[in-house]
């Protein structure tokens, strides 16, 4: 959203009114990572950005590839010469650690050694005014917020240190770690967060407590750091890592793009540091190595990965920039570049048998075909074993040990690793598969096979870093927990983690955020928030929603909810429709040839949507939306909601009249349906009639769009501004208001008289029919919390009665129906 | 005083940060929070628990916490930080008793050690720790419901009620505690405005104070004040690691204009507002007391010397007052002019009512609550005696100064006070 804002949370508006107010930010360290924060700074924000390096090719090299990056904006016509100036014009580089002095947020991107951050640190605290800083930031992908934050003296510096972690690219990757430690404080944890998350449009993971690397480089690290000693041919770096390829990519390929940098010093770094009880802790140390000789080898003769000069890494690349294709692979026996050969299918058959099984081909995996892979003899089978298996059970330690949720480990592995499957939904669906018995007895079946590596395979606690502590699954079959995740209704993707430490079922959206209310407020917020695909309408959006509502309709039953507040986060707080990819497109299958979307499955969405948006509509809490730019779906489903605020956008659009690129006033409201030839999926035309819209004004929309000012002009936007900030607050206070009137009924009772009496005219026989009771207020609750009622308390609002009444008679669509299968 | 009296010593006083209500210690119990405070008194005291015996432990609390273990504080205390340092029979085994005189329990724990050291007979102590501790963020909701005669697991009725908010009714006076202040500030003659900027004072104080304040990570020699705090350096009830070094109740933003508009608690015209009221707080604080005589012969170093105590009563309506007699009479007691003590500490419960205190006695600003009072820290109830104690002893030491008296206003209409003096 670009402005931060607190949704109703005490603690946030104190942060929030500061971080909207920050004016400077300081990055230390302009390498790969700190360009692209600097990038997306400029983007998202109005920050003047100072880059402060120790050397002059670095600023050099910054200056030129942010000074590419914009000038390529302005040169697709995305940005107009005079916004290209003033993102420039933001900028300033700098040697002079003096440039601290004004920074509000000062964020170090330094190099991994602990040296060299030390100096950095110790400058941060000669030159910082610590009445200007809100917090400082470390990018570090494996020291603790400990480690680092003894490197500063002044206990106020230490409370404002916090570790927040991107990942490569980072202006596209939405990942991002923010780890607390000891020593911050809850205001800058607090602040912290918000400022990645609102600010930065990114997903957090949260971590109060440190551990190395946060939650996706751990596991990433480990998934190369497990295979690099096996690889003993070049062959064995195209086989062995497929596994890995089934559930996102091969390491080394993605090691190439980053370059090996990274890898090494972390595995050196976490060789040392990582506690005794880290499970992987052997695979950082071997052969009294932290990793294996011929990667460093490989570091050494600068062959580390696509941006080395020759384009040599694990895989020799050829091709066009950014299109590059690994040809041949690094053989460590011989130290040269080998020719990559055919997999043999004898021995791999098993991968082969769950392609078919998931009949979107692809080489990522279904759960399904993974437990087909993990059950088979073939080497598949067995490298699927010896891999993988102890990096599900790395998962498990994780959060037994309380160093993340369950959600934490799901997020990080989908949004910053590109997991098709979450790394605990693979968990659940071979918890489903085999039962925790089944599965531990695959682990032990494992850890026979391996006899090398038995420790990595130990779930009884009995041997190697993990003895003491039996592992998690043991936990779950004591108490009955089934699963790790819960499903929703809809699509069966996961809505909610269990806390193991109570052994609830806790809310975990990955695609939204859900603000609970307050006891003060009764507002509950939903901002959506997809990490990977913009805010689409897709099968996971969709089963969150219905989730969200199922779960606010509670809170509203017992009397501490009475609105929700819906919005988006992003640029343009744009809301898209549906996810073209999820359900316009087939599949191609190599026997029966390319598969159209068949009617049930593609129908099945927008039933479901339909169905979902009408119960949003008729529920009895008050809905108030706040969006910018909306597209289809998008536009259709505040249709839906009881009040709409758009934000003015203006943006550069291409003028189909002069045939150039202009900067003018953004359309809100998108219909492309007609022009895309999709059809309309859910039901915006007959919404629109239910609005008020008369055909010339509903064809108006769906050929050209509307501005917010025209929207409003219209009185389809309750009300436009152009300061997001402004707008939220403004749409907020009205959500406030209103939540008053969402007694139980009420407001049901209201929307069915309003629709009666619009289709039908009054009709007082109705009530009769309806109720059986006319006056009997004991019996009609039409009278009890209706106009009569009102009458009767002289004109006065009838205090909140929040104790509900049973089923509203004639209401057909009823939520306990709807909710409770 | 008399030379033949036995002398009672402070070898060593420690304290934790104050914690604001639902803050740092939110997850750490009242108990939790005493094991560390009377852990770190020990360190500082340099004592060898295999050879110096303690021979009483003396616990203050006041509020139950969640955890409902006050009855057994003092034994439970002994116990885990017997463990922590490795002693089996000196600290595991000594005697222990809970004490309460409500905001004057942290007085009353110094005090109940100081009579047993001075004691002759059987029950002479040498060598006593005493430690005060509250967590009013984990005061429970108590059900006022009695047993029934037919079943003592079945309970009448009753709804539930803020066992915090009710203590401070004093319910046979008919009166609050905000109120005994605002009557007490009105009779002498303390107006709005004045109870604000004193608040004002306070917190930049209490801020100043803070950025010199003493930490392990600094050897510098301007960082020297509030010696007596401990980082503490904990894992909480949710297991989330935590590095606590400062007041948390220190309002680094606060504002004459924000305090003057804020809404009195007793109606229009009442000079108690939240911003010059002590805040809800947790936190604990223990001390290692000595007889003089024993210290010397061991080689005990000290700190300094209790000279004398002294509890006095007033009018239960205006409580606030208590600090005015509690003081007269411990002068009178020990023979001394009021220009005899060098810096004074007197608890800030709300500033109407210290305001009253400082008029009456007349008591210069500058010599008193130097660094800030409780009401930009926090008054953690039963271990405020003992925290201002400290506190008052580590400036005093700062300073290069003798003698202080620390003073507190009690509920029920007391006082209490206590005379240390720097050796």
């Amino acid at each position: 959203m670009g402005t931060c804002f607190s949704f109703g949370n005490k603690i946030l508006q104190k942060e929030a009114a500061r971080l909207n107010k920050v004016k400077k930010v300081a990055l230390i360290g302009t390498g790969t990572m700190g360009i692209g924060i600097a990038i997306d700074l400029l983007n998202k924000t109005g920050y003047e950005i100072i880059c402060i390096d120790i050397s002059d090719q670095a600023l050099d090299r910054a200056k030129n590839e942010i000074g590419n990056y914009f000038t390529g904006m302005y040169q697709g016509g995305r940005i107009m010469e005079d916004q290209l100036a003033a993102y420039m014009g933001r900028l300033s580089y700098t040697k002079d650690f003096e440039a601290l002095a004004n920074a509000e947020i000062i964020w170090e991107v330094a190099t991994e050694r602990i040296d060299v951050k030390e100096i950095i640190f110790r400058n941060i605290e000669k030159y910082v005014d610590q009445s200007k800083l809100i917090f400082v930031f470390s990018n570090t992908s494996s020291h603790t917020t400990e480690e680092l934050a003894i490197l500063f003296s002044d206990s106020y510096l230490r409370d404002k240190f916090l570790t927040g972690h991107g990942y490569f690219p980072f202006h596209a990757n939405r990942l991002f770690d923010v780890m607390k430690g000891k020593y911050a404080s809850e205001e800058s944890f607090v602040a912290a967060v918000a400022f990645a998350e609102q600010i930065l449009e990114k997903k957090v993971i949260a971590l109060r407590n440190d551990h190395h690397g946060y939650v996706a480089d751990p596991i990433f690290e480990g998934m190369g750091a497990i295979i690099s000693w096996d690889i003993k041919t070049g062959q064995d770096l195209v086989e062995l890592p497929q596994v890995f390829a089934l559930l996102t990519a091969n390491p080394f390929e993605v090691l190439d793009r980053t370059g090996h940098m990274p890898y090494t010093e972390c595995a050196r770094h976490m060789g040392k540091a990582l506690p005794a009880d880290d499970r992987l802790r052997v695979v950082y140390n071997q052969n009294d190595r932290h990793y294996p000789q011929w990667i460093e080898d490989l570091e050494k003769s600068g062959k580390i990965g696509i941006n080395s000069k020759d384009k040599e890494g694990f895989f020799k690349w050829t091709g066009p920039a950014n299109r590059e294709k690994a040809t041949l692979v690094y053989n460590p026996e011989t130290k040269s570049y080998v020719e990559i050969n055919e997999i043999n299918y004898q021995d791999y058959w098993s991968l082969s048998e769950a392609a078919a099984l998931d009949h979107r081909a692809s080489s990522i995996k279904s759960i399904e075909g993974l437990i087909k892979i993990s059950e088979a003899d073939d080497k598949g089978g067995k490298t699927f074993r010896r891999y993988v298996l102890p990096i599900m059970l790395y998962t498990l330690d994780l959060i037994q040990d309380n160093h993340c949720t369950v959600a934490d480990v799901n997020t990080s592995s989908k949004v910053g690793l590109r997991f098709k499957y979450g790394l605990c939904e693979i968990i659940d669906g071979f918890l489903n598969h085999f039962g925790i018995d089944g599965l531990i007895a695959l682990i032990k079946k494992a850890g026979c096979e391996n006899p090398d590596r038995s420790e990595l395979f130990d779930v009884d606690g009995k041997i190697g870093p993990r003895s003491g502590k039996p592992n998690l699954l043991y936990t779950m079959k004591k108490k009955g927990w089934k699963n790790l995740l819960g499903y929703g209704r809809i699509y069966g993707t996961p809505v909610s983690q269990l806390n193991i430490n109570t052994g609830d079922m806790e809310l975990y959206y990955c695609d939204l955020r859900y603000v609970h209310p307050t006891k003060k407020d009764r507002v509950a917020s939903i901002i959506f928030d997809n990490p990977l695909r913009g805010n689409v309408w897709n099968r996971n959006t969709l089963d969150q929603l219905d989730h969200a509502i199922g779960v606010s309709m509670e809170l509203y039953e017992k009397g501490q909810l009475g609105a929700l507040f819906f919005t988006a986060s992003g640029t343009g707080m744009r809301m898209l429709g549906a996810d073209a990819r999820q359900f316009n497109k087939g599949w191609f299958d190599a026997k029966i040839g390319y598969q159209f979307l068949g009617e049930e499955d593609a129908s099945w969405f927008t039933k479901a949507g339909m169905k979902l948006f009408r119960f949003i509509q008729e529920m009895p809490i008050w809905t108030v939306g706040v969006f910018g730019e909306k597209w289809g779906g998008g536009a259709e489903f505040t249709y839906f909601l009881n009040q709409r605020f758009d934000v003015i956008l203006k943006g550069v659009e291409f003028d189909s009249l002069t045939r150039t690129n202009v900067f003018k006033v953004k359309k809100n409201y998108n219909q492309p349906e007609i022009e895309y030839a999709i059809l309309g999926g859910f039901g915006a035309v007959q919404e629109l009639v239910r609005l008020g819209f008369g055909e010339s004004l509903i064809d108006e929309l769906f050929m050209q769009g509307l501005t917010a000012e025209r929207a409003y002009a219209l009185g389809l936007s309750n009300g436009i501004g152009e300061n997001e900030f402004e707008l939220l607050e403004r749409a907020f206070e009205i959500a406030r208001l209103k939540q008053k009137y969402a007694v139980p009924y009420s407001m049901a009772l209201y929307n069915q008289q309003k629709k009666n009496a619009f289709y039908e005219g009054c009709n007082d026989d109705r009530l009769t029919q309806e109720t059986g009771e006319t006056f009997n207020p004991e019996k009609n609750p039409y009278i009890t919390t209706g106009l009569l009622r009102l009458l009767n308390m002289g004109g006065q609002n009838a205090p909140l009665d929040l104790t509900p009444r049973g089923v509203l008679p004639g209401w057909k669509n009823n939520y306990l129906q709807l909710y409770k299968d | 005083m008399n030379n033949n009296k036995k002398e009672v010593v402070i070898v060593s006083a420690a304290r934790t940060p104050i914690g604001k209500h639902g803050g740092y210690y939110n997850n750490l119990p009242a108990e939790d929070l005493a094991v560390l405070a009377v852990k770190e008194a020990i360190l500082r005291s340099g004592i060898d628990l295999a050879k110096t015996k303690i021979d009483q432990v003396i616990a203050g609390m006041i509020y139950i916490d969640s955890q409902n273990q006050q009855i057994y504080l003092p034994r439970n205390v002994a116990v885990r930080v017997a463990d922590l340092l490795n002693d089996k029979d000196n600290l595991k085994t000594a005697p222990g008793n809970t004490t309460l005189r409500i905001c004057g329990t942290g007085f009353q724990v110094l005090a109940d050690a100081f009579d047993h050291i001075t004691a002759d007979g059987p029950n002479k102590a040498n060598c006593i720790i005493s430690f005060a501790t509250e967590n009013m963020s984990q005061t429970n909701l108590i059900h006022q419901g009695r047993r029934k005669r037919d079943s003592v697991w079945d309970f009448e009725d009753a709804p539930t009620k803020d066992y915090l908010m009710e203590g401070f009714n004093h319910n046979l006076f008919k009166t609050l505690m905000p109120k005994t202040a605002d009557v007490y500030g009105k009779q002498t003659g303390i107006t709005r405005k004045d109870c604000d900027e004193f608040s004002y004072l306070s917190h930049k104080r209490a801020i100043e104070t803070q950025k010199n304040q003493w930490n392990r990570f600094k050897d510098s020699n301007d960082h020297n004040y509030l010696m007596g705090i401990f980082t503490v350096d904990t894992v909480d009830k949710a297991g989330n690691t935590l590095c606590v070094w400062r007041d948390e109740g220190v309002k680094y933003d606060v504002n004459l204009e924000e305090l003057s508009n804020l809404r009195p608690l007793l109606g229009k015209g009442g000079l108690v507002t939240p911003g010059t009221a002590s805040q809800i707080s947790d936190g604990a604080a223990a001390a290692v007391l000595m007889d003089k005589d024993f210290a010397d012969k061991n080689n005990i170093p000290y700190l300094a010397i209790i000279k004398g105590y002294q509890f006095s009563t007033v009018d239960p309506e205006i409580m606030g007052q208590g600090p005015v007699p509690a003081v007269r009479d411990l002068l009178k007691q020990l023979n001394m002019q009021q220009s005899d003590v060098d810096l004074f500490e007197v608890n800030e419960a709300f500033a109407a009512q210290y305001l009253g205190v400082e008029k009456e006695l007349g008591l210069p600003r500058e010599k008193t609550n130097v660094n800030g009072g409780a009401i930009a820290m926090g008054h953690n109830i039963a271990a405020t005696g003992l925290r201002i104690t400290t506190d008052l002893v580590y400036e005093l030491k700062r300073r290069g100064l003798k003698t202080g008296i620390a003073s507190a206003c009690i509920g029920g209409g007391q006082g209490g006070a206590i005379c240390v003096e720097i050796v």
